[in-house]
């Protein structure tokens, strides 16, 4: 059964401010995982990306799901079918 | 008939010409190798020509069809396979890694084999299937694919090689790979007909990962009928891969259905694209109108792009997370690949599993809206091809259709993409018909239908400058698609379906 729909989230959401420090965060995250360094090139895309991570898990949040939702993908039969 | 002509033929007229004598398996293949090295690798559509399995394919399906050993409407065909698809005794390069060689072939490799068809060329991709990121349509190991209809224009990714080969008559049909679009988008800029069928009915064994949950191998083609009789020989259950479906599929030896087609076209779906599609699309509602019902439908309100763009963001990190995690993406050629997936790093689990389980919200209502229907309709894309040196916006929603296209995506369901008609430069447009889960039949009938009525898949490049012209039997050759100037350049929207 599912019962998802838009706006009833009341996960928190991230204010514009907390949002852009969070983003500097995980770039950083991002660059401490890479010591041979990051050009300017990469950290700009990585950058821009993560950002528009951050937007998207936002949307996200905003849809309501219920505590049985269930993700889209369950173990397929058998090929052949049930033996 | 012309050399164009026989180049430009269905797999039912090719069969009929190999059966009554008029050509052979080795002199088809030899044919198509010629126009492989003739006017498809000018287009950059070329990874490697396999000119030695193909003879050997070749004469094979000429020896058991003249010793009357005929496996059906495939045999002696020759294709071309998109290099992110391993097929032994040739490189498989992904788009970016020359040498890169597997030991074992690919299920969809095994299967066309076994149908007797015979693979003429690995054909080009945009590095990586565009999974790490691109904004150029030079991001590949093969350079930027130019299309057959003006070789100024691209022709999408990130199955471009296929639609390019395809497009220009290079092989009868190919088969490309499609992750959010990439069989799609190429369709519709070359005019040429691509089928994401049901996520499961193709084994993906052999084929790069890029998203385990949302990739899916499929035909691109001459039209839609051409692409049932490959997905007839491509399908089925493959205990190889796990996300493989166990239901058969058939295409041929069924009732085919050419009127009382009911069809849902999306509020809106127009709008925003540009004149040419617009019209074009209003004149496949007309002639589907004559074939059937059309009414006027609500796509869900639900969020398409992010769903995706998470989903691709965490699954494509983790599938090539050595790669990327060892800061080889620098080695890529776009520069957009070089920092673009690093952000997986920081994607949380949850936010992913969130993103899973609105997915299953989407399939739901997807499956609802369109089991009321044989095919939902809407441009394939809101543009026609762009100039090949135009950078685009990667990942974004842009033009028109792809709503239809993300649900499709997402739900996993099938989508055919057919060439509806040519803008005023001599460009082709595409309509979608995308249909409920394993109801490939309902969508491809109406497709084919809809193409016998508007005549729409007799159009083919005709020249450098892509002018195109009615196929007619009989006609005097036009000359090479892929040969003389670099054509016109237009003015355009700078964002097309740069999706993986």
């Amino acid at each position: 059964m599912t019962t998802g729909s838009a706006g009833g989230s009341s996960y928190p959401a991230l204010t514009q401010s907390s949002r852009a420090a969070v983003a500097a965060r995980l770039v950083e995250i991002v660059t401490l995982r890479h010591p041979e360094g990051l050009t300017q090139g990469q950290l700009d895309e990585l950058t821009v990306v993560v950002e528009a991570q951050l937007s998207a898990t936002e949307l996200l949040h905003r849809f309501d799901l219920a505590n049985g939702d269930e993700p889209a993908f369950t173990l397929p039969p058998p090929v052949g079918g049930v033996r | 008939m012309s050399d164009d002509d026989l180049a430009f033929s269905s797999i039912r007229t090719l069969g009929r010409l190999l059966r009554d004598g008029t050509t052979s398996p080795v002199e088809l293949t030899t044919f198509y190798l010629q126009r492989l090295h003739r006017i498809a690798e000018p287009l950059n559509a070329v990874s490697t020509v396999t000119e030695e399995v193909a003879l050997r394919e070749a004469r094979l399906a000429e020896a058991e069809l003249r010793d009357g050993l005929d496996r059906g409407p495939l045999h002696g065909i020759p294709y071309g396979l998109k290099d992110v698809v391993s097929a032994v005794g040739a490189p498989t390069t992904w788009g970016a890694f020359p040498d890169q060689q597997f030991t074992q072939e690919a299920t969809v490799v095994r299967r066309l084999r076994d149908a007797g068809a015979v693979l003429v060329a690995k054909l080009a991709t945009i590095e990586l299937a565009g999974g790490m990121g691109y904004d150029h349509p030079d991001a590949a190991v093969t350079g930027a694919p130019h299309n057959p209809w003006d070789t100024s224009r691209w022709t999408s990714g990130s199955s471009s090689g296929p639609a390019a080969a395809v497009g220009a008559a290079a092989v009868p049909f190919a088969i490309g790979s499609d992750t959010a679009g990439s069989i799609l988008l190429p369709a519709a800029f070359t005019g040429t007909a691509g089928l994401r069928a049901t996520y499961g009915r193709v084994s993906r064994f052999g084929a790069m990962t890029l998203c385990w949950t949302l990739d899916r191998l499929g035909p691109l083609c001459r039209s839609a009928d051409d692409c049932g009789l490959v997905l007839e020989a491509i399908a089925g259950p493959d205990p190889q891969d796990p996300s493989s479906l166990s239901v058969p599929y058939r295409y041929t030896g069924r009732p085919v259905r050419s009127r009382g087609f009911r069809i849902g076209v999306l509020e809106g779906a127009g709008e925003g694209a540009e004149p040419a599609v617009t019209a074009n699309f209003a004149s496949s509602l007309a002639a589907l109108a004559e074939l059937g019902t059309v009414e006027e439908v609500a796509l869900p309100d639900l969020p398409y792009a992010a769903v995706a763009d998470v989903i691709i963001g965490a699954e494509a990190y983790a599938a090539l997370d050595d790669f990327i995690a060892a800061g080889r993406t620098s080695e890529l050629t776009a520069a957009k690949a070089h920092g673009h997936r690093l952000a997986g790093a920081v994607l949380p689990a949850h936010d992913y599993l969130r993103a899973q389980r609105i997915r299953r919200i989407i399939t739901t209502r997807l499956d609802e809206l369109a089991g009321g229907f044989d095919a939902l309709v809407a441009p394939s894309l809101g543009i026609t091809a762009t100039p090949v040196t135009d950078r685009f916006a990667y990942m974004l929603p842009g033009a028109a259709g792809q709503p239809l296209n993300l649900a499709g995506v997402l739900a996993g369901s099938p989508t055919v993409s057919v060439l509806n008609g040519l803008d005023g430069d001599g460009l082709p447009t595409g309509i979608q018909l995308a249909g409920s889960r394993l109801q490939e039949n309902a969508v491809l009938d109406a497709a084919r239908s809809l193409e016998e009525r508007s005549g729409t898949a007799r159009l083919r490049p005709d020249g450098p400058r892509g002018t195109a012209r009615q196929g007619t039997p009989g006609a005097p050759p036009p000359s090479d698609p892929g040969r003389g100037d670099q054509g016109r350049h237009r003015a355009g929207p700078t964002t097309t379906g740069g999706r993986p």
